[in-house]
């Protein structure tokens, strides 16, 4: 949940990858990673743990993240831990990717779906979405096995449902009354 | 009179004959001065006692006359009254028999509404758990199937990828075109 300080954190950290000429870059690894905790119960409450020391923490991120993000996003991550705002990085996260987007006068569609997709389904979805809301979209995917089938989009304060999850919800209302 | 101072002149019969005429005279004398003295003293008072006495007798006779006719009259009275009495209580009767009737329905009527109440309270009651048991078995039917539905689709759609790929191809060009119109 996007609070004043996650939005403080996000527009930081917008500034400082603008300024290294990676704000996409570092959105999207930073969108990718908080998805990545969400469905990480053990590395969640790793990164929360006040028990363990705040540099073995930043090191689990740096370990993780070394060959796979870019320095800016592993320092990033680093400050967040040491700040402990590890239960942040998610809406943080969004946060940037907002920002990032914004700065291309595009806005952020939140894809969940039951698999992971392909890069041109990525591709169509977007210009799906492009069309459906008449705004330039910038896709953030993320696997939910929730969603049992289809896809679960969100833009801005607009949700696009098309799960076999909500589908059986209806099913069930049927049923029961 | 003759025939007695010829009776008397034979020296008397020896009963009611003297054989001298002078105690006759005598005798005559003494029974008239009896007789006067009675008239004069003891016959007034005679009469007078039974003037009186019939006069009383005559009076008691009235009294119990008027008693009986007092009597007469008490008990025409008390016939009338005996009569009222009898036609209250003929009323009185007639009207109780009336409440009695006017309660005995109004008590049948009031029985008989309770007891179509109690009915159609009790009938209602039953539909009311009737429709509340097949509500709920419903429900939880419904549930079962919605469940079991649930976990048919999502094991199936876990191992299908091509059934995963159709969903998201009419996710995005059924779904998503629904909303182009609202969108624009």
């Amino acid at each position: 949940m996007s609070t004043e300080q996650t939005r403080s954190y996000a527009k930081a950290m917008a500034q400082i990858a603008e300024a290294e000429g990676c704000l996409d870059e570092v959105a999207d690894e930073m969108f990718r990673f908080s998805r990545a905790l969400q469905g990480n119960d053990e590395l969640r409450e790793a990164l929360s743990d006040r028990h363990i020391p705040v540099q073995r923490r930043q090191q689990i991120v740096e370990d993780l993240l070394a060959s796979r993000a870019t320095p800016a996003t592993v320092g990033m991550l680093s400050l967040i831990v040491a700040s402990e705002r590890s239960k942040d990085i998610a809406a943080i996260a969004e946060e940037l990717a907002d920002i990032a987007a914004s700065a291309k006068s595009a806005e952020v569609a939140y894809v969940r779906a039951a698999v992971p997709l392909s890069e041109t389904q990525i591709s169509r979805l977007r210009d799906a979405l492009s069309e459906a809301t008449g705004k330039n979209i910038e896709v953030k995917a993320s696997v939910d096995p929730a969603v049992i089938g289809g896809i679960v989009t969100t833009v801005g304060d607009t949700v696009i449902d098309g799960s076999v999850r909500s589908r059986l919800a209806k099913l069930r209302d049927a049923f029961t009354g | 009179m003759n025939l007695i101072f010829a009776a008397a002149e034979e020296k008397g019969n020896g009963l009611f004959f003297p054989s001298d005429i002078n105690e006759f005279w005598w005798g005559a004398a003494a029974f008239l001065l009896v007789m006067a003295f009675l008239a004069w003293k003891v016959f007034p008072s005679a009469r007078n006692m039974m003037r009186k006495n019939a006069e009383k007798v005559e009076g008691d006779l009235q009294s119990a006359e008027e008693a009986r006719a007092a009597s007469e009259s008490r008990t025409a009275d008390l016939r009338i009254q005996l009569g009222d009495i009898s036609q209250k209580r003929e009323e009185l009767m007639a009207e109780a028999r009336t409440s009695a009737t006017r309660l005995e329905a109004d008590l049948i009527a009031r029985a008989e509404a309770e007891a179509e109440e109690l009915r159609r309270r009790g009938e209602a009651e039953a539909d009311l758990i009737r429709r509340q048991a097949a509500a709920d078995l419903q429900t939880e039917m419904g549930v079962w199937v919605s469940e079991a539905a649930e976990a048919l689709i999502a094991e199936s759609l876990r191992t299908d990828a091509a059934a995963q790929e159709a969903l998201v191809d009419a996710y995005i060009t059924s779904d998503l075109a629904a909303v182009v119109e609202p969108a624009q």
